[in-house]
């Protein structure tokens, strides 16, 4: 049911699930696709969690 | 000096995809923790997992669960080895920004097969597949160097270390 909820989550678009995601735990954003975007997010701009817009 | 990923099991000749029971292919491959033989871990569980790229969020995600959690595994008897298609210090860097942002030691070997080698050998990729984008596979392997469970999740949903 973890996964069936992960693969929901993801097909309403925009964000990812991170390991282990649960409904309601936070989400992370697609990796940045250019400098700007790495550098607007700062260091740890491979990984950043999120709340859940719709948690 | 060559390569030693390019000393991977011969089976990447037919690439036919592993099923439970099937023997692991062993492999020479770089790693983050040095030059890795498979078999040389038998005698040990072995967690055997691909990520579709470093620097990715829920890769990230995975790692950190997976270094936090390997002291449960070693006490298992099992050893946890990761792999993508990145090259050694692709890894490197990603294992450091892991340490130097979240503060966790990846204590496991990340294996790199840029050459795809290792990937096709356990039927990882398609054997059309011109990247490895959706690679995101599990192989459990016994003492015996026997496969035991497979998974395998899409690139967008991270997988739990507790399954």
């Amino acid at each position: 049911m973890r996964l069936l909820a992960a693969l929901q989550r993801v097909a309403e678009g925009d964000v990812l699930t991170p390991e282990g995601w649960m409904p309601g735990d936070d989400v992370v954003s697609p990796a940045a696709q250019t400098q700007d975007a790495v550098a607007e997010a700062g260091p740890a701009w491979f990984m950043a969690l999120q709340q859940d817009a719709k948690a | 000096m060559s390569d030693p990923t390019f000393e991977a099991c011969p089976l990447f000749q037919a690439p036919a995809p592993l099923k439970i029971g099937d023997a692991a292919p062993d492999f020479v491959a770089r790693t983050t923790q040095g030059d890795l033989t498979l078999s040389n871990l038998r005698g040990h569980w072995v967690i055997l997992f691909s990520h579709p790229a470093d620097f990715t969020p829920v890769c990230t995600s995975e790692f950190i669960a997976f270094a936090k959690a390997e002291p449960q595994f070693r006490a298992m008897n099992c050893a946890l080895v990761g792999l993508s298609i990145d090259s050694l210090p692709s890894h490197l860097a990603w294992v450091d920004a892991i340490r130097a942002q979240f503060g966790v030691v990846v204590p496991f070997p990340v294996v790199e097969d840029p050459s795809m080698v290792i990937g096709r050998a356990y039927g990882m990729l398609d054997v059309t597949a011109q990247s490895s984008a959706t690679v995101r596979a599990v192989y459990v392997i016994d003492p015996d160097g026997i496969v035991r469970a497979i998974t395998w999740y899409p690139m967008t949903v991270g997988r739990s270390v507790m399954d």
